[in-house]
């Protein structure tokens, strides 16, 4: 079997690539050596490949990133951010029950607005509760641009502290005015 | 001198578009997507060269969705959108006419974006505003759907010829096992690179990149490289040979119908349309299955590109609208008819070139082996997924490799690759992404 051409049938020479039984003699072991072992070598680095990449994810400590420093090119980032509730989102305000959750985390450079809607926003509120104005919160969410090229966090996970653990000027007062919003489209480039 | 900046940047994107089309392996939105930091740039500082970085990428999808027939059919599959030409072209190849196979795909593509841009700015805008809204609240279930429909499509191909006992169901059930194992694995990848941070911020916009690279680029060139196939000299077409028209009329309605789901829909790309649309209109002609499969790629590739285009309701979809709406956001009817026009310089570029470009092709081929050629465009892709996510975009995409060679060892469809984008999407709307990021381990 190892004679012949690579992914020609021996049996009625047609050409049968990778299968190990020819599709038109249905000859078996047809395979060339290389193949077999690649069919065993694939099995294996396939899962055991995925478990230690996940163990890897599992270990790896999301980056904490600064409102300032989102760009574009973070679209899909799986980041942490913290900082006050700045405002809640006036269409969200006491809506988590009816599917959404929107409020404006401002972390003194900049701020973003971090929505959930659906079950997943009835889920985050049932498990951490619902953030309020003025609150400190550490939230673990993916970047999203939307389609007016703004920047979204999707929260995943967050954690909401007492004013009185960090120690910001006025805080439960924040203030994101001079600092703006997130910068948008081609401004605020990756430092 | 924004007119002639929107030309200069149409004809060198059209340009890139044809090298990146001829290179197996290379997708057009790696390209982009290494491209978009420093066009980012030049687009801030200037208007003029943020029009012209805009018409560049048009142009570059749309000639290389034409010119990506190329290393498709005559070398390997670089995406999964090409996974269903794989198999007729492969027989085409083999028995000397791949240039046959290349000139009806690529046929299928020109004829695809012709009708997209008769269609765009007549239709585009009243139909995708409106589908959007009606369909938008059950893109969910509608997504689980298809999930449905390609796993439960997976049969038992072999072991009837044993008689009944355990022989003949572990032969039976071999191919659909190794189908469920490729789309949990590959769905477990998407959620990973998802859910957790395994790629650095700062290359998130890549995150995919890697996966795919080694989902559907390097099981083919590691194949190639391992058997060391050798493929016969390929013959030309002579004049006059043709394919009825009826047969094109219905690949042709089935590739625009494939394409232009896979566009509009969320996470479908366009293999799963093909597929589910050529289900639905039956096509079992070889010549109109892989012209459907040209019209398909172009119409989803384009199309996709062209909603982020669109002046009233802007849809981003896909990595090309997104790309380039991070470069410089398309505003207004100037920039769709600038995209429109940019799509066309692009498959212009690709018609007068594809001659050429085939007699090239088949002058490599005689010269330079199947082994050598995958060799150099392994190096390429790896190179390219090193320089956009560093090591651990390497790692990832070694994993893909060994989920995407899965299915073709073990004879099953490639398809079932496309895990990595349906399972954690589906999770995602399902509002079951916060769960899934909590099943992966601790959150911080």
């Amino acid at each position: 079997m190892s004679e012949h051409e690579p992914g020609v049938c021996p049996v009625c020479g047609r050409f049968a690539g990778p299968a190990d039984e020819c599709p038109y003699c249905e000859a078996e072991g047809i395979s060339p050596q290389p193949v077999r072992m690649i069919r065993w070598g694939a099995l294996f680095t396939s899962t055991a490949g995925i478990i230690f990449l996940w163990l890897m994810a599992r270990y790896s400590e999301p980056a904490m990133i600064r409102a300032a420093d989102i760009s574009p090119q973070m679209h899909l980032a799986r980041v942490v951010m913290e900082g006050f509730v700045e405002r809640i989102s006036s269409a969200g305000a006491g809506t988590a029950a009816a599917g959404r959750i929107g409020f404006r985390l401002c972390d003194g450079t900049g701020s973003i607005m971090v929505t959930a809607e659906g079950s997943a926003a009835r889920r985050l509120a049932a498990r951490y509760g619902k953030p309020a104005r003025g609150e400190f919160i550490t939230v673990f969410g993916t970047v999203e641009m939307d389609r007016r090229g703004r920047a979204v966090l999707r929260p995943a996970a967050w954690t909401i502290r007492h004013s009185t653990e960090k120690s910001l000027p006025k805080a439960g007062e924040p203030s994101c005015a001079a600092a703006g919003e997130t910068p948008r489209r081609c401004e605020g480039l990756l430092k | 001198m924004i007119a002639l900046a929107a030309i200069i940047g149409a004809v060198g994107g059209a340009a890139l578009g044809l090298v990146a089309g001829c290179v197996p392996g290379l997708h057009v939105y790696n390209v982009m997507g290494l491209l978009a930091i420093p066009a980012a740039h030049y687009a801030a500082a200037d208007g003029a060269a943020g029009v012209a970085m805009t018409a560049a990428g048009a142009a570059m999808v749309a000639s290389y969705c034409i010119f990506s027939a190329l290393p498709s059919v005559l070398l390997a599959a670089p995406d999964e959108s090409a996974v269903f030409i794989v198999a007729p072209s492969q027989r085409g190849l083999m028995e000397g006419r791949g240039i046959e196979s290349a000139l009806t795909v690529m046929a299928g593509g020109v004829c695809g974006l012709c009708v997209l841009l008769a269609a765009m700015p007549l239709a585009g805008q009243r139909l995708a505003s409106a589908a959007n809204r009606i369909l938008h609240p059950h893109f969910g279930w509608i997504l689980w759907s298809v999930i449905a429909f390609m796993l439960l499509s997976e049969w038992p191909k072999t072991g009837g010829e044993y008689p009944a006992g355990w022989r003949r169901l572990v032969r039976g059930w071999m191919t659909p096992a190794a189908g469920l194992l490729t789309f949990f694995l590959s769905g477990f990848l998407g959620c990973l690179l998802m859910e957790r941070p395994v790629v650095p911020p700062a290359s998130a916009f890549h995150n995919l990149m890697p996966a795919f690279v080694g989902l559907f680029t390097l099981p083919w060139l590691l194949l190639n490289i391992a058997c060391g196939t050798r493929i016969p000299v390929q013959k030309q077409p002579r004049p006059g040979e043709g394919v009825p028209l009826p047969i094109l009329a219905h690949g042709f309605a089935a590739g625009f119908a494939g394409g232009a789901f896979a566009a509009f829909f969320p996470a479908v790309t366009g293999g799963v349309g093909a597929m589910l649309a050529g289900q639905a209109l039956s096509v079992r002609d070889s010549r109109a299955f892989l012209f459907s499969q040209g019209v398909s790629r172009s119409v989803y590739l384009c199309g996709s590109l062209l909603l982020g285009f669109l002046p009233d309701y802007p849809l981003l979809r896909g990595g090309g609208s997104r790309l380039i709406a991070s470069i410089r956001r398309p505003v207004g009817h100037a920039d769709f008819f600038l995209a429109l026009a940019a799509v066309a310089v692009g498959a212009s570029l690709a018609c007068w070139s594809a001659g050429p470009a085939l007699r090239a092709a088949a002058r490599l081929m005689a010269e330079f082996s199947c082994r050598g050629i995958s060799i150099v465009s392994a190096l390429i892709a790896l190179l390219l997924v090193s320089a956009a996510a560093g090591w651990r975009g390497f790692l990832v995409a070694c994993v893909g490799a060994g989920i995407g060679l899965l299915p073709i060892v073990f004879g099953s469809r490639r398809l079932n690759c496309l895990g990595v984008i349906l399972l954690p999407i589906a999770l995602e709307m399902s509002g079951f992404g916060p769960d899934t990021a909590r099943f992966l381990g601790p959150l911080p």
